[in-house]
């Protein structure tokens, strides 16, 4: 059997985790479900929550929960969860471990090898960030893979049909371009590729890392409590609850308005003004919000026409277009891109899934399955380096901020590429290799990479001629080199070290920090092996299968030790919120009470909550009902 | 640097559908994972001949950067395809531009 390689779709709102099995690609699922939200919060005991649990306590506790990690990635910023700061790795860590656990779990061995995918305009930081959240996570990352090249794979006419083991041409499918438009929670792609006998060439990526979803959130928030405010005079985002409240009740009116015409959005006890609660309740209508969000989609609809440019494609030479990411579900999107291009969009494979599925499949190409599918991936970046520009109308003063390109973005991977640049200075020593990324002709635009200095250069005059190569392999990681051509002297550095954002001690403290979070979770559940690793231990080590299942065939030899996660309020949700905020008024109202109205109120609040904590939804009406008639008592008297 | 034609193993008066033919055939031979060092030589070389704009510079300005200007002129005027046909038609163009 073939080394296991899972590819991982680690979204900004949701992750999956999907393998190909007998050459067929399948999402994972966990109680039939495919889909993990990537949140992950730390319950009132911290504990910590990972997925839909924290999702849902987002609302009642945005202070113990992070959404949306995968837009700091690559920034030198910590996130506050708890007590605790913590970098974007490890956040995005703690998800990667879930969805692991969640495959160790299903197919009953360790998984050690991932593909775990990127946008395609993820620029080198942000991968770099991504990789060091696996290892936290305990894989060893063998392949960063663009959402998009992963999506178009799915589409491969080519892949999940007999192939002939000797790598000849299946039955020729004909010869493609697809265009894949992959608009995620933030992050937008575009991608043109073109498939020809069952080999994926990518022939141009374009996109936009801080644009997605959460920005149509955003947008449809800041209106509704516009109104709002105009309405109360109170500002709904200044409360943090308040703000969590709206936010997920105005994400829920997005989806609604992919199906309906309109929709209301109601939220009660939302707020407070002099005592006396404010009620959320509008209308929106999809041409409004339409409106509001066109300014971004037309942004991505820039993008689209960059990419074909750069593939040196018209809108009539695509063959299909195939959209990705569960934001392609506004309608407008749909629209606007089938006026442009001509042609209706494809959405055959999920469009939340595709992408976990494609780097199944790319997993399953480099573990050496024949899945009737070879990639030729592209750098969307250019690479070059920083060096003076002497032009005519800076006589005086020379530029020093030209960008030189080396390898252009769009070139097909692996790559390497030379330039030759000369020294400026008689009896110049040293020089200085600055390496960024970008298409800015202004290296100040762009985003620096690494530099290193070569030097002991000979002694002669300016125009000593240095070769600076470039490498870049598949999976974006750079070598640079400077050569010295009249004496061949050579200097280089590999960019992925010069880049780490862990010092190795940091890293071991990092991981070491996770794996007692991990453990503190496992401890805690009912059947958990507990932390008997300790802090270090791989929980789902299968090693761990101390005793063999009582009376268990030979098929259920499941780890035992993988934990499963609290399933949270799911369906308690709305009851939880209205609670929490007659939990809040409660406490307001009770400081001005005589004591044995406080009697009461504390006998009440105190059957809400245990009502809260075990779940018993009945009971939580009820109990929330008395309360809710006695502070209306109060509050009047 | 190798030469194209010999890396592709296709004649050099392959015309475009045969050398598009033959990478993809290569290609899937020598995956990027498996064989990085032969992909990389067949990307390369199929960028030189893909097309015969791609073509026609390589002749002139990489495999033909040496030769005189005599001998180029000559095998444009070759009726007979030695390397390129095409090369022919992109000189009289050239020449006739001025």
């Amino acid at each position: 059997m073939a080394e296991l390689i899972v590819g991982i779709d680690l979204g900004t709102t949701n992750s999956e985790i999907a393998i190909v099995e007998n050459g067929q690609a399948r999402v994972l699922t966990e109680d039939g479900d495919p889909i993990l939200p990537s949140v992950v919060g730390l319950s009132e005991d911290g504990r910590l929550l990972v997925g839909r649990a924290a999702r849902n306590q987002w609302v009642l506790a945005p202070d113990r929960t992070v959404k949306s990690i995968k837009r700091k990635m690559g920034q030198d910023v910590k996130v506050q969860l708890g007590a605790d700061q913590f970098t974007p790795q490890e956040i995005s860590a703690m998800i990667l471990r879930t969805l692991k656990a969640r495959a160790e779990r299903e197919l009953g061995t360790p998984v050690v090898k991932a593909v775990i995918t990127v946008p395609a305009y993820f620029n080198d930081s942000q991968r770099q960030a991504t990789r060091e959240a696996g290892a936290l996570a305990g894989l060893e990352v063998v392949r960063i893979l663009n959402e998009p090249t992963a999506a178009a794979l799915t589409y491969n006419p080519a892949a999940g049909g007999e192939v002939p083991a000797d790598g000849a041409a299946p039955a020729a499918p004909p010869a493609e371009h697809i265009l894949v438009y992959d608009l995620g929670g933030g992050t937008f792609d575009v991608s043109i590729v073109h498939t020809e006998g069952g080999v994926v060439e990518v022939l141009a990526s374009h996109g936009d890392t801080q644009l997605g979803g959460d920005d149509f959130d955003e947008l449809l928030l800041d209106a509704v409590a516009d109104e709002f405010q105009e309405m109360y005079e109170v500002d709904l985002r200044e409360n943090r609850v308040a703000r969590a409240r709206l936010l997920r009740a105005v994400e829920e009116a997005k989806k609604r308005l992919s199906d309906h015409a309109f929709t209301r959005i109601e939220e009660e006890f939302i707020a407070e003004k002099d005592g006396v609660p404010l009620h959320l309740s509008t209308e929106v209508d999809r041409a409004d919000y339409e409106a509001l969000i066109r300014p971004l989609i037309d942004r991505t609809m820039e993008c689209v026409q960059h990419a074909l440019d750069d593939a040196k494609l018209t809108a009539a030479q695509i063959d299909q277009v195939v959209l990705v990411g569960g934001s392609t579900r506004t309608p407008l999107i749909g629209r606007l891109l089938e006026e442009r291009l001509g042609q209706p969009a494809h959405r055959e494979v999920n469009p939340d899934l595709c992408v976990a599925l494609g780097a199944a499949i790319q997993g399953a190409i480099i573990a050496g399955q024949n899945v009737g599918s070879v990639l030729v991936d592209i750098t969307p970046h250019s690479l070059g380096i920083k060096c003076l520009e002497y032009s005519d109308e800076l006589a005086f003063r020379p530029n020093e901020y030209k960008f030189a390109p080396i390898i252009r973005r769009n070139t097909p991977l692996p790559a390497s590429r030379s330039e030759v640049f000369c020294t400026v200075m008689d009896n110049q020593p040293t020089v200085e290799i600055d390496v960024y990324q970008g298409e800015g002709d202004d290296v100040r635009r762009n985003h620096r990479v690494g530099r290193f200095m070569i030097e002991g250069l000979a002694r002669v005059a300016a125009g000593n001629q240095l070769v600076v190569q470039l490498d870049l392999t598949l999976d974006g990681i750079l070598k640079v080199s400077a050569r010295e051509k009249s004496t061949g002297l050579v200097k280089q550095i590999t960019i992925e070290n010069a880049l780490a954002r862990y010092a190795v001690a940091e890293r071991a403290g990092a991981q070491a920090r996770l794996n007692r979070m991990w453990a503190d979770l496992e401890s805690l559940l009912p059947g958990g092996a507990g932390p008997d690793g300790g802090p270090g231990g791989d929980p789902a080590d299968p090693g761990a299968v101390g005793l063999p299942a009582q009376g268990g065939g030979l098929i259920s030899a499941v780890p035992p030790s993988v934990p499963t996660l609290d399933p949270g309020p799911r369906e308690g949700q709305r009851e939880s919120v209205q609670a929490r905020a007659l939990l809040e008024k409660a406490d307001r109202v009770r400081a001005k009470a005589t004591a044995e109205d406080q009697d009461e109120l504390d006998r009440l609040a105190g059957r809400v909550r245990d009502a809260l904590t075990d779940r018993r939804w009945g009971d939580l009406q009820a109990a929330c009902n008395e309360l809710s008639d006695v502070l209306f008592y109060l509050e009047d008297a | 640097m190798p030469d194209p034609y010999t890396v592709l193993d296709v004649p050099p008066d392959a015309d475009d559908e045969t050398i598009r033919r033959r990478y993809l055939e290569l290609i899937r031979q020598y995956t990027p994972e498996h064989h990085p060092d032969r992909f990389a030589a067949v990307r390369a070389a199929y960028e030189k001949v893909k097309d015969l704009d791609s073509r026609v510079r390589h002749r002139l300005f990489e495999a033909g950067k040496d030769d005189p200007i005599e001998a180029i002129i000559e095998e444009a005027a070759c009726r007979t395809p030695r390397r390129r046909a095409g090369l022919r038609a992109i000189l009289a163009a050239v020449l006739a531009a001025p």
